[in-house]
């Protein structure tokens, strides 16, 4: 069995670390928590490309570890968001988190080299559970057991699909399919559901930011971008998609530009950014799906460090609200520089990574004359200019506050992992041709061109004027914007009460008889309640009554 | 409006203008033909941003709520 | 010649262990005798598996009588499978109980619970053994005589009205199934299973034929905790001695199953839906309800060895579903989760054993993070758990593909999907436990906890080890279900 795993998976390795990490103390669980994400980046060079090893199980051609182009850019993504973030939660006491950090870091990797359906979907539940430990270590398990429950539905839709797709075609393959039948479709709810589509958006900005300051990082890097990794090997111009991504990158904008949290911000932020790289996979072409993976690569490198920085200013001041936020400038420069950085990464600042990937996504548009999707993008793209680059960090760092809290300056580690995205985020930017041997597909797309810099500095200019003429309206306030996720947090709590106000008025009128059914209503909720909890007290006579039954049902059936 | 805001809108607005009249001068490649006109990313923006401004107050103006989520 | 006897050493050597337990009346030497008896017992097992599967069926004539008039015992593929499962989880069991049994059971009754798990373990290997329809309801009241009595031995005062439950409820089954026997016996002339499947093809569509089948079918189906009959099942888990109760949840209903699947596919043939009555959907209807509703009910529980009990009457539901499915896959799914759901429930059994070994309390709101103090027991609980909800890499995922393969294959798409989405509620009930014993602040009694003695870890972390394993490289187990699946379907072993 060993042997067949042949050369040494990058999921392996950091799984098993992941597993051995509670096992040390001191400063080797430092160590090996982050020499287990070095290795794994190291493997993800050191395989060769090439179909993979096919493993037999239960005569399943398996192949779980299948190195190709696109897994060796979402390799070198996955690894290097899980080396940061493991520099970064150096001092992270919970070892919990940091074991389970790494196992879902591996299963991300899994996925990326996942040559078949059966290994795809192990490691998707891994991820799923090495995801939900992250966020339950730090405490919220009301908010964990959401977000458990949201995967595991999105499982359960994939499961069924990839059964429904294996029972059809009798193979495990991985291959580009259109969403043409019941099964296809599952598999494509399933995964969309990791990806943050509408309608269950919700999870992305209801879980993540409960997780401790170091555990973000690492949610931030994973789960969404793993989805789009799949999408864009099982559904490549699925037409769907274009839809749903336009929808989410709207949907993050608005909620975005609304939010006061600022981990919340950039929850919904992601979700965003997904959808840019949804439309890109949903047209299909290679230099479109080229770009949808260059831009996870992206994205992957600027939203950890944003949400580094968001860490690191929670962990120095206890707050991550806007609203009680502001004047972090002075105190915190280092961590001002990293969220500049990232927010204008993400906002498509020329010189940063995200203006090679969103010029690439454009372009990728334009050649298709997908005119719609273009301009609605680059409308967006403004937009996003607006909540990220503009009213993230005026409010949080450069607005002078009334109060300014007391920073701490963050730990070396925290710096070093920050300083290291901002140094990759800034030479992508610089010298875009670097990323021409891991995406050759780009080579032809003009980034640093005059008229398209000119452009996006035209772009921005114009944001920036309106952020400065509706500052007021964009001010952050306390509290919540409602989404769908009301369904499940608060529509059960509201119903009950409001049933009982809306059967008031007619009490009255019914006083009479009311008392009577309300009293067998209540009580027999309550006996309901009781026989879930005493399900296993009954008495002997309802057991033979029930034999006896079935014993008549059957007789009878069979005697008619 | 206070006088420092008023300040960098004017001279953010100096800048745009700028930057539309180096537009000008460079050969644009546009994909749509009208993306392609000098000074079209600068309207654009103006026109994206506030689009986006006014939806999402809209949409705040709709669902968004002072108190914090209940379970949160 | 000992090889052509092994049949019936399979039951001889634990009843000798029994009696000779029963005469020690001595604490250590019977738990000694227990273990050698059922070491002895489990090599026998292994001895016939691996002749079955070179030689095919294994007829053993009892003294030498003709089947007519004797007892024959058969031991096929589908026996073997049993007999195996059985006879190692036995032997598991004796490890695991000389010290928790001296912990939760009266000195001077100690020899008497060991008599009583043999006699139990000879009776339940009796009936996968037997080729005869009286002499399994012989063995049926053996092992389940024996069963009362290992729950009344729990030190809960509930233990002894669970298990005089029980009682009542296992002799009605008993007694529904020898009255279908009877009626069997008044068509046919003759007990032996070999002979009724032969005199039964003339006789098709008897009216007493279909209602032998819904008096045995009804009185199995109490016996395995088929959903609504399962009421007497937690209480009995939760109340018994911590080793009886990981024997009983491993084996017990487990045997239960292969009596029914001996009746359904082999005597009444395989097509199940025998005479007028639509068995088929019928089952598929019960075994889908206790797939929802008690472990919707786990989730509602506070005492862990409850929650495990309801999640076991779920669990049969896909036994049954495998059974009910009639199809190959379907039929090797069921068999493959009877194999794999005996080893994660014993381990789990086994692992909450061992916190109420040292914690003294089953109850979840006094377990709180005691997975800090007792980290191998939790995380052999936490294995266990993750395989009930069916996690890829666990045995418990292997045997739900293979249901769900099933499902499809008799073009029940709907079914597959119940089939998942009934893993949620497991995720519920898991979900519960772990986070309550890996995440909360360590309560008093967590803290005074110490890791349990390796005498109950070792048994624990082979059946944690094995779900794992059997989840990772699943070749024996599927092979071993897929055979004996092919056999019950009347095909070549």
């Amino acid at each position: 069995m060993t042997e067949s795993f042949g050369p040494l998976s990058p999921a392996l390795v950091l799984i098993v670390a992941g597993l051995l990490l509670p096992l040390v103390r001191g400063w080797l669980r430092n160590a090996l928590f982050l020499a287990a994400p070095v290795a794994a980046l190291a493997l993800v060079w050191l395989l060769p490309l090439g179909p993979g090893l096919v493993v037999d199980w239960l005569g399943l051609g398996l192949v779980p570890l299948a190195p190709d182009q696109l897994a060796r850019i979402f390799g070198t993504a996955f690894g290097i968001a899980a080396l940061a973030g493991a520099l970064y939660g150096q001092s992270q006491e919970n070892v919990a988190e940091k074991a389970a950090a790494l196992i879902y870091a591996g299963a991300a990797q899994g996925i990326a080299f996942a040559g078949d359906l059966a290994s795809l979907f192990v490691f998707w539940e891994v991820m799923a559970i090495g995801s939900t430990v992250v966020i339950w270590s730090n405490g919220d398990t009301r908010a964990g057991l959401r977000y458990a429950l949201i995967h595991v539905l999105g499982g359960i839709l994939l499961f069924a699909g990839i059964a429904a797709e294996v029972s059809a075609s009798g193979s495990v393959a991985l291959q580009a399919v259109r969403a043409d039948s019941l099964g296809r479709w599952l598999m494509l709810a399933g995964i969309l559901v990791n990806a943050g589509a509408p309608p269950l958006s919700a999870w992305v900005a209801d879980a993540y930011p409960k997780a401790s300051w170091s555990g973000t990082v690492f949610l931030s890097a994973f789960t969404t971008k793993a989805a789009v990794l799949v999408l864009i090997r099982l559904f490549p111009g699925e037409p769907a998609l274009l839809w749903f991504g336009l929808a989410m990158a709207v949907y993050g904008m608005v909620y975005a530009l609304l939010e006061d949290d600022i981990r919340r911000l950039l929850s919904y932020s992601i979700v965003g950014q997904v959808g840019f790289m949804l439309v890109a996979v949903g047209l299909g072409s290679e230099l479109a799906l080229a770009a949808a993976a260059l831009h996870a690569f992206a994205h992957i490198l600027y939203k950890a460090l944003l949400m580094m920085a968001a860490g690191a200013i929670l962990k120095a001041t206890g707050e991550t609200r806007l609203s009680a936020l502001g004047g972090l400038a002075a105190a915190m420069p280092l961590v001002t520089a990293a969220m500049l950085v990232g927010a204008f990464s993400l906002a498509a600042v020329p010189l940063t990574a995200g203006f090679v990937s969103k010029s690439a996504i454009m372009a990728a548009l334009a050649a298709d004359h997908a005119g719609l999707f273009w301009f609605a993008l680059t409308a967006v793209s403004a937009g996003s200019f607006l909540y990220v680059g503009l009213r993230l960090p005026w409010f949080a760092l450069f607005r002078p506050a009334g109060k300014a809290p007391e920073p701490r300056d963050p730990a070396w580690s925290m710096k070093a992992a920050m300083a290291l995205l901002c140094g990759a985020i800034l030479a992508i930017g610089c010298f875009p041709s670097v990323l021409v041997p891991l995406v050759p597909e780009i080579s032809g797309v003009a980034i640093l061109t005059p008229d398209h810099v000119l452009f996006q500095l035209q772009l921005l200019v114009a944001a920036s004027c309106i952020f400065v003429m509706v500052l007021p309206l964009l001010r952050p306030r306390a509290g919540s914007t409602l989404d769908v996720d009301w369904l499940w947090r608060e529509l059960p709590r509201k119903v009950l009460p409001a049933w009982a106000r809306f059967t008031r008025p007619g009490r009255a009128a019914l006083a009479v008889l009311e008392d009577p059914v309300r009293a067998r209503l209540s009580a027999f909720s309550r006996r309901f309640a009781a026989e879930l909890v005493n399900a296993a007290n009954w008495r002997t006579g309802q057991i033979a009554f029930w034999a006896t039954t079935l014993i008549a049902a059957y007789v009878l059936i069979a005697a008619l | 409006m206070e006088r420092s805001r008023r300040l960098a809108l004017m001279a953010l607005l100096v800048v745009l203008a700028l930057l539309v009249v180096a537009d000008f001068f460079v050969e644009d490649h546009g994909s749509f033909w009208i993306d392609g006109t000098p000074g079209f990313a600068a309207w654009f923006g103006l026109v994206g941003a506030a689009l986006a401004v006014v939806l999402a107050q809209g949409w705040g103006l709709l669902l968004r709520r002072t108190e914090e989520r209940a379970d949160d | 010649m000992i090889a052509s006897h092994l049949p019936v050493l399979l039951i001889i050597v634990p009843l000798l262990g029994a009696v000779l337990a029963a005469l020690s009346r001595h604490g250590f030497v019977a738990w000694l005798v227990a273990l050698l008896a059922s070491a002895a017992t489990m090599a026998v097992a292994f001895a016939l598996l691996w002749r079955v599967q070179a030689e095919g069926l294994i007829s053993y004539r009892i003294g030498g009588w003709a089947p007519e008039l004797g007892i024959e015992y058969r031991i096929d593929a589908v026996s073997a499978f049993i007999v195996v499962l059985v006879s190692a989880i036995a032997f598991l069991t004796m490890i695991y109980a000389r010290r928790s049994v001296l912990a939760e059971i009266s000195a001077e009754r100690v020899a008497w619970f060991y008599t009583m798990l043999l006699l139990c373990v000879a009776g339940l290997l009796g009936i996968a053994a037997t080729g005869d329809a009286f002499n399994a309801f012989v063995f049926l009241e053996v092992s389940s005589l024996a069963t009362y009595t290992l729950i009344a031995l729990g030190r809960d005062r509930r233990a002894l009205v669970a298990a005089y439950q029980y009682l009542i409820v296992g002799t009605i089954g008993a007694t529904l199934y020898v009255i279908g026997v009877g009626l069997i016996y008044l068509s046919t002339g003759t007990l032996n299973i070999g002979l009724i499947v032969e005199r039964l093809a003339s006789l098709q569509g008897s009216r007493a034929l279909t209602v032998a089948e819904a008096f045995i079918v009804v009185g199995i189906a109490l016996k395995l905790a088929l959903f609504p009959l399962h009421a007497w099942l937690p209480n009995a888990y939760a109340y018994a001695p911590s080793a009886a109760t990981v024997l009983l949840a491993s084996t017990a209903t487990k045997v239960a199953v292969y009596l029914l699947a001996r009746y359904l596919f082999t005597v009444f043939g395989g097509d199940i839906d025998v005479g007028a009555i639509p068995i088929s959907a019928i089952l598929i209807g019960l075994s889908v309800a206790a797939m929802f509703i008690p472990s919707a009910a786990a989730i509602f529980q506070n005492d862990v060895k409850r929650i495990l009990a309801l999640s076991s009457v779920g669990q049969i539901g896909y036994i049954t579903l495998g059974l009910a499915l009639a199809n190959q896959t379907g039929l090797t799914g069921g068999l493959l989760h009877l194999f794999n759901h005996a080893l994660m429930k014993g381990a789990a059994f086994m692992a909450i054993g061992a916190v109420v070994y040292r914690a003294g309390t089953a109850r979840l709101d006094d377990l709180s993070g005691i997975g800090r103090t007792m980290p191998w027991t939790v995380a052999a609980l936490t294995i266990a758990g993750l395989a009930l909800i069916g996690v890829p890499g666990t045995s418990g995922f292997v045997s739900k593909y293979y249901l769900i393969l099933g499902a499809l294959e008799a073009g029940l798409g709907w079914l597959a999907i119940l089939i998942v989405a009934s893993s949620l509620l497991a995720v519920l009930y898991v979900g519960r436990i772990v986070e309550v014993v890996w995440f909360r602040e360590p309560a008093a009694v967590a803290r005074e906890c110490r890791e349990a003695p390796l005498e109950l870890l070792l048994p624990m972390w082979i059946l944690a080890g094995a779900t794992i394993w059997f989840g990772i490289d699943a070749e024996w187990p599927v092979g071993l279900a897929a055979s004996a699946a092919r056999v019950l379907l009347g095909g070549a072993p």
